[in-house]
């Protein structure tokens, strides 16, 4: 900007002009020209801070900055947006995890299942077992091999891996059905009560 | 003559004044019931979004969840298991639906409370409940560096789990739960981790409407009665018979009669199948789903839910012969 401007809009501040049609002409300057409104600003801050009456609040104005700055910038595309943590989840979440589903399922629940343990219980006649095997164990003193011995008597008590596996399912099936019931039952809970209140208007509307 | 004015005016006062006093500090229980319907209602209405670890036993589960309305009223609420499989529940308004990865047997059913956080009846008014549990209002403490009002809700015949509650003062949200036995063992505890509440629909909610829907979750076979002849004639009280059926458990395909009930707080499953079928010893497991199976002449009977081992016991031991066998 000239120097000649700049005067103009120092002149234009301090109500410095005398000729009028002169006012009128450097007031269309001042309004149409951006730079010549910048200068105003600044030189009426200059003023305020000299008289001692600016306030705090003055700020120096990088909108046009900003905004010229955007313009030469791409627009955001997809990739290059930072999102939020939860947004982030989500996106990825989208690209798997919303596909269409094959097939009627068959519900697993979505309460945790616990992997079980089945504990088996004593049976009533492990003592009498443990006394049988236990002569066994007095004729192989050392060693640990199991003596080949007629009176060697392995009762087992413990239920084989394939049957831990079998009660295991077994525990597991019952425990997937109770949730998958009360899902069901909470559904046809849901169900009446929206068919209660059609109901009643079935009921009040034939009245009417 | 003045004494007796003056005594009349205090007593005037004194009438209309005590209703107020006891108004102003209600009773423990009757806070508790406050307190139970501001979470009932800020489970509804809040749009937040919160972070938390589920604890069963030794398992640990981070979840995410995050819940708001939209401007039309819609309610959305979306629960994301973090460790292992690829557990999502995710309910618009009635429709719930189930989403399991990698293993593609999601469903959808149709519920306004989103079944496998917190007991549904939490999102109701606790004067449903009110018969059979109370809730009393104690101290609160700091958690998820909020302050919380406490508030323990148990059941009155003392044959249930229990319930501890810290309830977030400023907005009602649930922020810590215990489930416990009614001896004081924990068995379950939810404690939020982070809570962001927002004016506004979380933003990672408001562009779900479109997502795909998993299939529903229909009932087939409720059409089938119970066929062995045996039903349950003692429940703690005020549990309603919610279903009963004759099928086959899907796992096994082993026939069996199913009787549901409900309290409106805890379920509990009974189970009667024939013992040849059914593999199991007796054996009894108390956990946050405790199970009991025992048998009854050729039957087996299995009960299951949300109870001490001992009522189930009890409810296995009380089964009888209805007469209506086939």
């Amino acid at each position: 900007m000239s120097d000649h401007r700049l005067e103009n809009t120092s002149a234009l501040l301090d109500n410095d002009v005398a000729d009028a049609q002169q006012l009128q002409q450097q007031l269309d300057v001042l309004l149409t020209d951006p730079q010549a409104q910048q200068s105003w600003q600044r030189y009426a801050l200059i003023g305020h801070i000299m008289r001692g009456d600016a306030q705090s609040s003055h700020r120096i104005d990088i909108s046009l900055a900003i905004q010229a700055q955007l313009a030469n910038e791409a627009a955001p595309t997809q990739s290059n947006v930072v999102r939020g943590q939860f947004g982030q989840t989500l996106a990825k979440a989208s690209e798997r995890w919303w596909k269409p589903l094959g097939g009627i399922a068959i519900a697993a629940s979505v309460a945790l299942v616990a992997v079980l343990s089945v504990q088996q219980p004593l049976a009533p006649d492990a003592g009498v077992a443990e006394a049988s095997s236990s002569p066994a164990f007095v004729t192989n003193p050392f060693g640990d091999r199991n003596p080949v011995s007629f009176n060697t008597v392995v009762m087992d008590n413990n239920p084989s891996e394939a049957e831990v596996a079998q009660q295991r399912a077994l525990l597991q099936s019952y425990m997937l059905d109770h949730q998958q019931q009360l899902q069901l039952s909470l559904q046809q809970q849901q169900l009446e009560q929206q068919q209660e209140p059609q109901q009643k208007e079935a009921t009040i509307n034939p009245d009417e | 003559m003045n004494n007796i004015w003056r005594a009349s005016i205090a007593l005037l006062l004194a009438l209309f004044l005590a209703p107020q006093v006891s108004a102003q500090q209600p009773s423990a229980e009757q806070a508790g019931v406050l307190w139970f319907d501001r979470m009932a209602t800020a489970l509804r209405e809040l749009n937040f979004e919160a972070t938390l670890v589920q604890v069963q036993g030794d398992r640990i589960q981070p979840i995410l969840w995050l819940h708001g309305r939209h401007a039309d009223d819609l309610e959305v609420e979306l629960l994301i298991h973090l460790n292992g499989a690829d557990v999502r529940i995710l309910r618009l308004g009635d429709q719930t639906s189930y989403y399991f990865q990698p293993a593609d047997n999601s469903y959808s059913i149709n519920s306004d409370s989103t079944y496998g956080l917190l007991p549904a009846a939490f999102y109701k008014p606790f004067a449903q409940l009110n018969d059979y549990y109370q809730v009393i209002a104690g101290r609160g403490m700091r958690v998820t560096g909020r302050d919380t009002q406490y508030l323990r809700l148990v059941s009155r015949d003392n044959s249930r789990y229990h319930y501890s509650l810290w309830i977030d003062r400023e907005t009602g949200m649930v922020l810590k739960l215990q489930m416990l036995t009614p001896q004081g063992q924990v068995l379950e505890q939810l404690q939020l981790t982070s809570f962001q509440l927002s004016e506004e629909l979380p933003v990672s909610l408001a562009d779900l409407q479109g997502v795909q829907r998993p299939p529903r979750l229909f009932d087939a076979n409720s059409a089938v009665a119970p066929q062995f002849g045996f039903a349950p004639s003692w429940l703690p009280i005020g549990f309603k018979l919610q279903r009963q059926t004759h099928r086959l458990l899907y796992a096994t395909q082993i026939a069996h009669d199913h009787f549901l009930y409900s309290d409106g707080l805890t379920e509990v499953s009974v189970y009667i199948s024939r013992k040849r079928d059914q593999a199991l010893p007796e054996l009894a497991f108390e956990g946050a789903e405790s199970f009991y199976n025992s048998s009854k002449g050729e039957f087996a009977i299995t009960v299951v839910g949300k109870l001490p081992v001992a009522t189930l016991e009890q409810i296995a031991d009380n089964v009888e012969a209805s007469g209506n066998s086939q």
